[in-house]
């Protein structure tokens, strides 16, 4: 059983099609043009401390990862127009050949040169995805646990051939390739650096080099002009840190940011008074999430935790807080997760009653829960949480919210409940489930979630099985017991909203990244 | 010195129609603090998510809500009210830890002199010096942020100015007959400072005391601006200026009605406070 990716052309926006073309005859690139490119400055909420790519997977990292690193694969979201494109092409391989269930094996480009120069070879590639630094017992990338694939193998076949092999069937390896776990790091500089060496002074093969680093401040990058595919359009990209909207609106209004992210859907009447400026957003695959650590604590009686979630109005919180714009699910699944998904499954309805009764039935005492938030990292999350207090409280939760100054103090002493997001990265059922609620996850190894073992045998289906009937049957039945335990719940799909300066030629996608490669990033 | 309702009343009358207005709008201030629940048509916290960011009923808002509702549909009105009365509670009360603490330690530091005044007045020279904001930072990104060590920390502030001020005046009290000679009839020393010393310094404190105030409530407010102070769901001032951050362009209800009665109260505060000091100035002379 095989097939090959082929670059499929369809939807490609037309800068892109000749650049695919165009890739492998290079630009010239002359001194003088280096100043036709503006610097584009992008207001962010926060950054990472650590630019490693899987290190960085959060929020607020991908956005920068993405410019400055490669996928062996390609997940081309704007195939669709709205930037919801699933399409799988040839990134920093050209093609991928499954050999049987379990192996896969990816040709590799030759024409690749990491920001150092250093050509990219099969050995860095095997190196990016091996033992040593994904899936030994001391992964150099230790974060790579909770996101790899199960690995068995990693080997260099040729000078443009390696090979992935998996201990189970893994029919999801393709989409892996092209998600946050794709990236191809350098290995000789990898291995000298370590983690937070590599991670201060990253070095991809992506459209943007890092030229400055000030941890909690500001990321500033420079156009890569040998990338493959193609001379980078900006000739700067910085990421600034501006933690509070309000000031990122601002700065946009003024003209001192030309991008500014995770906005809230209630500044959008502001950004429409000027004509300089407009709001581009997209739902993400993503959802907000209560989670709980039910650690010698009252959450720990499953009762407790499912009156939490019985007493949350989704549709509310969505009319209100993001103007419709975010998504209700019906359950924890996305429609993009495919066959698996179910769309006749039952939403979730608010039931106060059946909270209070639960409740009643576990004997809570009215013994204080605290609900730990940051201010603005995800949108519209102190809001939300006031707005759910309320709820809270009329079934009888004492509820206490508690808003941080870091996740160091979120996930520090005494922490009960809080607010987290899940990405679904794969466009398929694995994830979230068997990569942020697994066995190994820190949900059920830190948190006290004790998952019955017919969770964790579905979600070991839900990874080894082709898509079939069985399959979104073990996902649907997966999803019964996550409600049914609620070791958190599901709020909302986000809407990820810029603002941005309107002549700017630029798409969201419908993930927590940015698309910057030249064939989505235009400037009249 | 002596204090009369007669006098005061008199002292009121012959002073401007700005400070009867400032004396006015404080009693109005505490007259609300203490009835809130009393006068607040809504809760504090109660939500009507499908009515928010509603103009005040005067700008055509909805009947009900006559300062208009916030971002999660809760009635404007109401929250100033409750926001007014810890507000005033948390400045009152802090206030008053700075100035039972400080005139405690400037009455220690004058009574035992020696390395005890030296300690003492090294911690005001230490407290004066220090930027009041990052002492309050540190505070509470150390111990967490509860209710209660919030209003440590806001007492915290001006205490150096009552210790310096009362250990003045301690001294001074004691090289005056009236404290000697209670001493010298065998008064036990509580007696002293608390029945003879005290009422005759507890003016200049009042007026110390009165001069603080309006730093605390901008203390509290910036603190709880900052996210620092009153944790929501807990209203303040401070935390609905807050907020409004993200919605000062088109909804200026929601800045401008903590924003002016911070600003109110404060000045009507700093009027009396220097009224009462000229007036205080006088009665010395």
């Amino acid at each position: 059983m095989s097939h090959l990716i082929r670059p499929t052309r369809r939807g490609f926006m037309t800068g892109a099609a000749a650049l695919a073309g165009a890739a492998t005859l290079r630009f010239p690139t002359p001194a003088l043009a280096q100043s036709d490119r503006p610097d584009l400055v992008i207001a962010v909420q926060g950054l990472v401390d650590n630019l490693e790519p899987i290190a960085a997977i959060s929020n607020v990292g991908m956005r920068v990862v993405n410019a400055m690193y490669d996928t062996l694969l390609y997940r081309n979201f704007l195939a669709n127009p709205d930037g919801s494109g699933a399409v799988i092409e040839p990134g920093l391989a050209t093609g991928v050949e499954r050999l049987n269930d379990r192996t896969v094996r990816v040709t590799l480009r030759d024409d690749v040169v990491f920001h150092n120069s250093e050509p990219m070879t099969a050995q860095d590639v095997a190196f990016s995805f091996g033992y040593d630094r994904m899936f030994g017992p001391e992964p150099l990338t230790p974060r790579a646990a909770y996101f790899r694939p199960d690995l068995a193998e990693v080997s260099v076949i040729d000078d443009s051939t390696v090979e992935f092999v998996t201990n189970g069937p893994d029919y999801a390896m393709e989409k892996r390739l092209a998600s946050w776990i794709g990236w191809v790091v350098p290995e000789g500089y990898f291995r000298d650096k370590g983690l937070d060496g590599f991670g201060t002074a990253p070095i991809g093969t992506g459209p943007y080099k890092l030229k400055e680093f000030l941890r909690g401040d500001r990321v500033v990058l420079e156009a890569n002009d040998d990338y493959w595919r193609g001379r980078p359009t900006a000739r700067t990209v910085t990421f600034v840190v501006v933690p509070e909207t309000a000031t990122r609106v601002a700065g946009l209004i003024s003209g001192e940011y030309h991008i500014a992210c995770a906005l809230n859907p209630d500044n959008i009447p502001l950004l429409q008074r000027y004509n300089e400026v407009e709001g581009r957003g997209a739902q993400i695959e993503n959802t907000h999430l209560v989670v709980h650590n039910q650690v010698d604590n009252v959450l720990a009686d499953k009762r407790v935790r499912r009156a939490m979630h019985k007493c949350i109005d989704r549709d509310a919180l969505n009319t209100a807080l993001w103007a419709g714009l975010a998504g209700v699910t019906n359950g924890f699944q996305l429609p993009m997760q495919g066959e698996a998904y179910d769309p006749n499954r039952a939403p979730y309805r608010q039931d106060i009653e059946g909270a209070k009764a639960l409740l009643a039935e576990a004997g809570y005492s009215g013994k204080p829960i605290t609900y730990r938030t940051l201010n603005d990292y995800y949108v519209n999350s102190v809001a939300a949480a006031q707005a759910m207090q309320q709820w809270w409280q009329e079934a009888g939760l004492n509820v206490e919210i508690e808003i941080k100054e870091n996740w160091g103090q979120v996930t520090g002493d005494g922490l009960m409940s809080r607010n987290w997001s899940n990405g679904f990265p794969l466009t398929d059922p694995v994830t979230p489930l068997t990569t942020d609620w697994h066995e190994g996850s820190n949900v059920q190894k830190n948190y006290g979630w004790k998952a019955p073992e017919e969770f964790n045998a579905l979600l070991g289906k839900i990874r080894s099985m082709p898509n079939s009937p069985e399959r979104s049957a073990a996902f649907q039945r997966a999803l019964d017991i996550f409600d049914d335990e609620a070791p958190g719940t599901p709020l909302y799909r986000p809407y990820e909203l810029y603002g941005i300066q309107s002549s700017i030629g630029w798409s969201p996608v419908t993930f927590e990244w940015m698309e910057l490669r030249p064939h989505n990033l235009a400037f009249d | 010195m002596h204090f009369s309702i007669r006098q005061s009343a008199s002292a009121v009358r012959q002073s401007s129609p700005v400070l009867v207005a400032a004396c006015l709008w404080l009693g109005l201030m505490v007259f609300v603090a203490v009835f809130a629940p009393w006068i607040a048509p809504y809760g504090y916290a109660e939500q009507d998510l499908l009515l928010r960011l509603q103009p005040p009923s005067f700008a055509g808002g909805p009947p009900g809500h006559w300062l208009g509702t916030d971002h999660l549909g809760r009635d404007v009105f109401s929250r100033a009210i409750y926001s007014i009365r810890i507000s005033m509670a948390v400045a009152f009360f802090g206030a008053l830890i700075g100035a039972v603490f400080g005139t405690a330690l400037g009455a220690l530091a004058a009574h035992r002199r020696g390395l005890v005044e030296e300690i003492v007045m090294g911690l005001v020279d230490v407290q004066a010096a220090l930027p009041f904001l990052i002492f309050a930072l540190l505070v509470i990104a150390f111990f967490g942020n509860e209710l209660f060590l919030f209003v440590l920390v806001v007492g915290f502030q001006g205490w150096e100015r009552y210790a310096r001020l009362a250990r003045g005046l301690v001294l001074d009290a004691k090289t005056r007959g009236y404290a000697a000679a209670a001493r010298s009839m065998g008064l036990p020393l509580w007696r002293v400072y608390l029945v003879h010393i005290g009422p005759n310094i507890a003016g200049a404190m009042a007026v110390q005391f009165t001069l603080n105030l309006p730093e605390t409530i901008i203390l509290e407010a910036g603190l709880s601006f900052l996210g620092l102070g009153i944790q929501p769901p807990l209203t303040s001032l401070g935390l609905m200026l807050n907020d409004s951050r993200n919605y000062i362009v088109l909804h200026w209800w929601l800045p401008a009605v903590p924003g002016a009665l911070i600003f109110v109260t404060a000045l009507s505060m700093s009027l009396i406070g220097d009224g009462l000091r000229d007036w205080f100035d006088r009665s010395q002379r």
